[in-house]
């Protein structure tokens, strides 16, 4: 499979400290055509923001830097900027969908806006082209639900509308942040299903970003663990859930709650992460790992490749749990 | 609610408040302490001028006989007449509309350019240096008062350059638009650091906003931002801020009439009140509280057209 | 989103901008309080002989047109201006927010009569209603302060009310219900003091705004009348003069611009204070 994305070294400053605190990063991120690749972590991982710093949609306070980023054009991965990028090759859906529609314009003309910003068509045909994006993300009766404001939709409808839109960019990559978590579970498992359709019908790569773990085995040919700001451990999807490596991902998959055992008790990750003010040198997860020993407080692990292809970032990284 | 519903509420809820402000109008004399003729009069009126004024006026009817020749009157254009001049309220007014309206029409567009303009740059530029800087005007803005900011063009610009009058009204088309434009000016001076404080905020809380972020995500550019998606937000700002600036606004133009001698509503309205002409007084709040109420149901219909989420307030 | 927050120093402290806004507002104090009496000019006695005499040694900003010496005159008029403004917010400031307390608080029917009154008030042109409840009245400070009192009621009443309704959600509110507190006293010991920041912060513009329109009115004659020295009323005084004795009418001006800031920037740091 070929790379359509290739980031080196990304990192999310806070712009006042100059570089001194970087609440993500760095990472690398890389992505195969077609492909979905999940970022999981925790509240407070860093997760949204690396995939707003892709597109440099950092809110204010907030600089992003990396080392390059490129994209595939024809058979070469080129350097871009990542403002060149939006909605070109990359488009974005986001985690509140009706804070994504602009409440003061119908939907329609919220589609047809970006699909006459990427092709100049006449309004007339952009409305049209807004009622087959309609149809294509599912949306009933598309020509008259066209014509409503945001607020009449309800929350999957609305998810479905952000993600036309997205469609309209008619990009290679859709950067997913959270976008089922404020929905209902029936109306998330619909929205993947969605996704994960226009996945293989469009050839769209997705990133996918979250916190649930269960959901991003659904859809994930590849993962990556964030925690306080960096990637942790990364592989197929498959791979990272039979044999997890790293302390971290075993907490977090000893965690899910499991449909079958009806042995009682949760197993919480004791502690809470750190903040970008607080990250220890060292490994990040050390204070709560209990595998944690004297070089884990002092040095940072890097990412080392296994033999069965995945990247772990731990001085006492094993194989199965 | 559908629009045309909202648009009928809101015009059937105009009707009593038109009559509730007649009432108000009228009462404004009774709410003197004190025999309300001898207050026209004066304090060295004579017994037979006092009987004169209570005869003239209608002073010695009961109230609601009062106020319903009133409203009769009013309604077929009768407002009384000056008890200075003798000259017909309603010719008063019309003699004295031009330079008021002239006057708040030219102060308002000139307030809203350059109330949208300071605040987009202010806004696109927060924390900057250029942002500072707008902000300080503002808040000067603010402090001063505007017969003060009407003096200071005249000190500052017409008596050195001489290029604009410092008093009255011209003739004709040109002679309007000319001597309007330091008076204009003041009145932006006046009215627009309020309604750039408020857009500054509300266009930095849009730029924060989820849907600003999908439209730069999707590749739209910034001009695209601005025109079409904020500029329906801004416009709705304007629209509430201009509805409720109403009464400063003429406040202002009453000020701005007086510094500059416009002879207009606010000069004689003030006037009016120094002659004790109680007549015109009457008929220059009722014409005012009238277009004020025009201004409040107007802005809630237009609103009503940009925003989907019709409240009735 | 994830928000960064903002470090702990910020949210402790008084901006900078009050304490300038104070310092200010603490000078004009000590100018109004002290001035006067270590000037020994008497600021409403006319002395036609000595009119319009340019800054010298004895009268340092000079004299105005009626040989009255200006600064003394300056001075005086923060007895005035100043005072009267902040009693003209004041009055409004009690009763408006006791009305909108009860009526976001105890809703219904309070509710219905606060909030038609203040749309009737409101549904008015505010300032030539001023204007004409000043002429009803009387000119001068008292009946001003009246009418700015029987119209600015309305802006403390729709934010006080404002602010109840909101903090009447919130879970506090009903933990203190929950235990049994009488009604009025979870309003007055727990609901009041957070919607008061917002009320602090709308009465420093609302002073500034009182000294403007007091101003204003002495400037068109129908508020403080003359000799009394006002600011407004010197600048009017000062207005046939403008192209040959300008500092007559620009003085009295910058006093009202400098003290207008002082409180927007007192305003303007309570807010940033409170919102940290």
């Amino acid at each position: 499979m070929s790379t359509v994305l290739d980031i080196h070294d990304l990192r999310v400053d806070l712009a006042k400290t100059g570089g001194q605190i970087s609440p993500v990063g760095p990472l690398d991120l890389t992505m195969g055509a077609g492909e979905c690749l999940g970022i999981v972590g925790e509240s407070g991982s860093g997760k949204s923001l690396t995939l707003k710093a892709i597109l440099d949609l950092l809110p204010d306070g907030l600089a992003r830097h990396a080392g390059h980023q490129k994209v595939r054009e024809g058979d070469v991965l080129v350097e871009r900027d990542p403002a060149a990028l939006r909605g070109r090759k990359i488009s974005m859906i986001s985690q509140e969908p009706g804070a994504a529609l602009d409440p003061l314009m119908r939907i329609g003309d919220l589609i047809a806006e970006i699909v006459r910003q990427h092709s100049g068509v006449s309004r007339s045909d952009a409305q049209l082209k807004a009622i087959d994006l309609l149809r294509r993300v599912g949306v009933p009766d598309p020509e008259t639900r066209a014509r409503f404001w945001p607020h009449e939709l309800s929350g999957g409808l609305k998810q479905r509308v952000v993600i036309s839109m997205a469609l309209a960019c008619r990009s290679e990559i859709l950067l997913c942040d959270e976008p089922t978590t404020a929905l209902d579970v029936t109306i998330q498992a619909q929205i993947v299903d969605l996704l994960r359709d226009l996945q293989k019908e469009e050839g769209l790569g997705l990133i996918f970003v979250t916190h649930d773990l269960a959901l991003i085995r659904q859809i994930a040919d590849r993962i990556c663990i964030m925690y306080a700001g960096l990637v942790v451990e990364s592989g197929p999807s498959t791979e990272i859930f039979a044999r997890p490596r790293h302390p971290y991902t075993q907490a977090l998959l000893a965690a899910l709650p499991d449909i079958e055992q009806s042995t009682g008790r949760l197993v919480p990750i004791e502690g809470t992460p750190p903040n970008p003010w607080d990250f220890p040198v060292g490994c990040r997860f050390a204070p709560r790992c209990p595998k944690a020993t004297d070089i884990c407080l002092t040095s940072r692990p890097e990412l080392e490749r296994s033999a069965s292809g995945t990247l772990t970032a731990c001085f006492h990284a094993e194989g199965g749990s | 609610m559908t629009r045309a519903n909202f648009i009928a509420r809101r015009l059937l809820q105009t009707l009593p408040l038109l009559a509730a402000i007649m009432l108000m109008v009228l009462m404004l004399l009774h709410v003197i302490p004190g025999d309300p003729a001898r207050a026209i009069g004066g304090i060295g009126a004579t017994e037979e001028a006092v009987e004169k004024i209570r005869e003239e006026l209608g002073l010695n009817r009961s109230l609601p006989v009062q106020y319903l020749s009133y409203v009769g009157n009013a309604l077929q254009g009768d407002l009384g007449n000056s008890t200075r001049s003798g000259r017909t309220v309603t010719s008063i007014i019309a003699d004295r509309l031009a330079p008021t309206a002239w006057l708040l029409i030219s102060g308002m567009i000139l307030s809203i350019i350059v109330a949208s303009v300071i605040s987009v740059i202010s806004a696109r530029n927060k924390d900057t240096l250029i942002d500072y800087s707008m902000i300080g005007l503002t808040i000067a803005g603010i402090s001063i008062p505007t017969f003060w900011a009407g003096l200071m063009l005249i000190l500052l610009i017409a008596l050195p350059t001489g290029l604009f009058p410092i008093a009255g009204f011209g003739d004709g088309f040109w002679g309007h638009l000319h001597s309007i434009i330091l008076p204009a000016t003041a009145f932006a001076i006046a009215i627009s650091p309020v309604m750039i404080r408020a857009l500054r905020t509300k266009l930095i809380d849009l730029y924060r906003q989820d849907f600003v972020m999908m439209s730069r995500a999707s590749g739209l550019n910034e001009g695209a931002i601005l025109y079409r998606h904020l500029s329906r937000h801004a416009a709705l700002i304007l629209i509430t801020m201009i509805s409720v600036q109403v009464g400063p606004m003429i406040f202002v133009s009453v000020v701005i009439e007086k510094t500059f001698a416009l002879p207009g509503l606010g000069e004689a309205l003030v006037n009016a009140v120094s002659q004790r002409d109680f007549p015109v007084i009457q008929g220059i709040t009722l014409v005012t509280a009238l277009f004020v109420t025009f201004v409040h149901l107007c802005a809630d219909i237009l609103i009503s057209f940009l925003n989907p989420k019709m409240v009735l307030r | 989103m994830e928000q960064v927050q903002s470090t702990k120093a910020a949210r402790t402290h008084l901006p900078g901008k009050a304490k300038v806004g104070f310092a200010i507002l603490a000078v004009y104090v000590l100018l109004g309080v002290f001035g006067p009496i270590l000037l020994p000019f008497d600021p409403d006695k006319a002395n036609v002989l000595q009119r319009l005499k340019p800054p010298s040694s004895t009268h340092w900003l000079g004299t105005d047109q009626l040989g009255r010496d200006f600064l003394i005159r300056l001075l005086y008029a923060i007895r005035i201006d100043i005072p009267v403004a902040f009693a003209a917010a004041f009055f409004p400031m009690v009763i408006g927010t006791a009305l909108g307390a009860i009526a976001g608080y105890y809703g219904k029917f309070t509710d219905l009569i606060v909030s038609r009154a203040a749309d009737m008030v409101q549904a008015f042109p505010v300032y030539v209603f001023l204007l004409v409840l000043v002429f009803a009245l009387g000119s001068g400070a008292t009946s001003f302060i009246i009418a700015a009192t029987a119209i600015a009621w309305v802006g403390y009443a729709r934010l006080t009310r404002g602010e109840v309704l909101r903090l009447k959600g919130q879970e506090f509110v009903a933990a203190a219900r929950v235990t049994g507190l009488p009604e009025w006293k979870t309003l007055v010991t727990h609901v009041m003091p957070n919607a008061l920041p917002q009320t602090l912060i709308y009465f420093m513009s609302d002073v500034v705004l009182m000294v403007l329109v007091l101003s204003s009115l002495s400037f068109l004659g129908v508020g403080i009348q003359p000799p009394t020295a006002e600011w407004g009323r010197m600048i009017s005084e000062g207005q046939p003069f403008l192209h040959s004795h300008w500092r007559l009418a620009v003085a009295p001006g910058l006093m009202l611009m400098v003290f207008g800031i002082a409180l927007s920037l007192i305003a303007d740091g309570l807010d940033e204070w409170f919102r940290a």
